[in-house]
């Protein structure tokens, strides 16, 4: 005797309903896979965010007390400015660190070369920057002081993140979307198709309540089935993914991947997908007893 | 508690004699011809009827009427005190689950075994499992079926089918029993077992209605028989000495 009870209803031999779980993988799969992206995108976004709030102050090389006055004139100035929330100059040994790939083991003072003078300056979060003003009031001072900004293509970044985020949130969703309006079609078309056995069991007493509960129980194994499948290859795939675009060019000034929670959330898609088709089925199976004579 | 309640409790708690009435019911399908014209018939507690008459009488649609499959075109049915024009949805689910209905085409789910088309009615009933599989293991294995608990309807003969339709009936132990030519594909003794599982339940307080148009029956089971032809109820008739039947 089967162990598991099997439905009063033949859901799972009739056409209309037979494919649902690989249905559901396919969209569960799809779905994964653009989640992905969209947090991986998310994770991008936040990381140029918080790097597009660090510039980069450049004054030229000077040497003796002339330099430190004209630098100590900079941080005073950047630090009396409400944009700016610290002021940190690069110290001499990550200096040598930044420009020794070009000079190999010499230091730069052995070959005299005067070495531009860098402050790292982190921008108030909550304050939108006047770069520009800054710039000419750094200049004042020191008239070939620069403001770094790598915000431009900082910039172009983020937007594209800001896009895959946003494509990879609408795209899934539709698809999770389509998954619903699917077992809602199924269960109508199935309510249609066992008419006869379903009047059987009203003969036999049974209500909405239990009858609903058949195509409930069809779309949670079927959902859960079909979301184990498009779970394990959509994670197949993205780590593919993640592997594969280590290697791509964006990935030199940041690192993509996902977050712990990123990985939560996509556990927790399968799950909450099964229980929304249940609920889906049972709602448009009500719905289709309370319009049957 | 208000007044309606306890009326109700009181009320439920009174056994009812009476169970179902059936008041100049007639019934057509469509446009077509009235197939049951001005049907009168009270059925109390325990009774055990034969309705026999020849085909095309009228007896399987009666028989669905008193099962609340149909409603009458015209008339009046009382069930369990309670008028069926009255009822709700739920009511009339209520209601149903009260009685036990055999099918002439015995309507077994071919896709379920026969232990899980006996079960149905506990099931639909809300009876847990373990008391759903004890109950269904001890009916099917007293009526010679345990050998074949798993199989689905398409692969037993129609004998097998015939009893397992008659199990499913009897199985939630209703109130009112409707049997629609319940022995007429089984063999002599598998009839005797079944006309003893519904003389038993008729002691218990089930009310037994059989439609036949085997003679033979109504011969061997000293029980009243109601004669219905073309659609009208000709006579009642007690039949004479039963023959004594072996189980």
């Amino acid at each position: 005797m089967a162990i598991v009870r099997s439905l009063d209803l033949p859901l799972e031999q009739t056409a209309v309903s037979r494919f649902l779980p690989w249905i559901m993988a396919g969209l569960l799969y799809l779905s994964l896979v653009a989640l992905a992206v969209a947090a991986v995108a998310d994770g991008a976004w936040e990381l140029y965010n918080q790097r597009s709030k660090l510039v980069t102050v450049t004054l030229p090389g000077a040497k003796g007390n002339d330099a430190d006055v004209e630098t100590a004139a900079i941080l005073k100035i950047l630090n009396d400015s409400g944009e700016v929330a610290a002021a940190h100059p690069v110290g001499n040994d990550e200096l040598q660190e930044l420009i020794a790939p070009w000079l190999g083991d010499a230091k730069a003072s052995d070959r005299e070369i005067a070495l531009p003078r860098l402050i790292d300056v982190t921008l108030d979060p909550l304050v939108a920057p006047d770069l520009k003003g800054l710039q000419e009031r750094l200049r004042q001072v020191v008239p070939e002081a620069t403001i770094g900004i790598q915000a431009v293509s900082h910039d172009r970044a983020q937007r594209q993140a800001s896009f895959f985020r946003t494509s990879g949130i609408a795209v899934g969703l539709v698809l999770l979307v389509a998954a619903l309006v699917l077992v809602a079609v199924i269960t109508r078309l199935s309510l249609t198709t066992h008419q006869e056995t379903v009047a059987l069991l009203r003969y036999m007493g049974a209500q909405d309540g239990y009858l609903a509960r058949q195509f409930e129980r069809f779309a949670l194994l079927s959902s859960l089935r079909g979301g184990l499948v498009g779970f394990s290859i959509a994670m197949v795939t993205v780590l593919v993914l993640l592997y594969s675009i280590q290697h791509l060019e964006l990935t030199s000034t940041i690192r993509l991947g996902l977050r712990p929670v990123d990985w939560i959330m996509l556990a927790c898609v399968p799950v909450v997908s099964a229980l929304l088709c249940t609920a889906t089925a049972r709602l448009t199976a009500l719905w289709g007893l309370s319009h049957m004579p | 508690m208000g007044h309606c309640a306890i009326f109700t409790i009181i009320f439920e708690r009174i056994p009812q004699r009476l169970m179902l009435q059936l008041d100049h019911v007639a019934m057509r399908y469509g446009e077509g011809p009235e197939v049951l014209h001005d049907v009168n018939l009270s059925l109390e507690r325990g009774d055990f009827i034969f309705l026999m008459g020849p085909s095309g009488a009228g007896k399987t649609t009666m028989l669905h009427i008193m099962g609340l499959i149909r409603m009458p075109s015209r008339g009046s049915v009382r069930i369990f005190g309670r008028d069926v024009a009255d009822m709700n949805r739920d009511e009339l689910g209520e209601s149903r689950r009260r009685i036990g209905m055999m099918f002439q085409d015995f309507r077994l789910i071919s896709h379920l075994s026969a232990f899980d088309n006996v079960a149905l009615p506990l099931r639909i009933g809300g009876g847990k499992e373990r008391e759903v599989r004890e109950l269904v293991h001890e009916m099917l294995s007293w009526l010679g079926l345990t050998d074949v608990i798993d199989a689905t309807p398409p692969t037993l003969s129609t004998g097998q089918r015939q009893i397992v339709a008659a199990a499913r009936a009897a199985i939630s132990r209703p109130s009112l029993l409707l049997c629609d030519e319940p022995t007429s594909n089984v063999d002599a003794r598998r009839a005797r077992r079944l006309m003893r599982l519904f003389t038993e339940l008729a002691k218990d307080g089930t009310t037994v209605v059989l439609s036949t148009h085997n003679d033979d029956l109504p011969d061997r089971y000293p029980h009243p028989v109601l004669h219905l032809n073309a659609g009208q109820l000709t006579g009642r008739t007690l039949p004479a000495k039963p023959v004594a039947a072996a189980d």
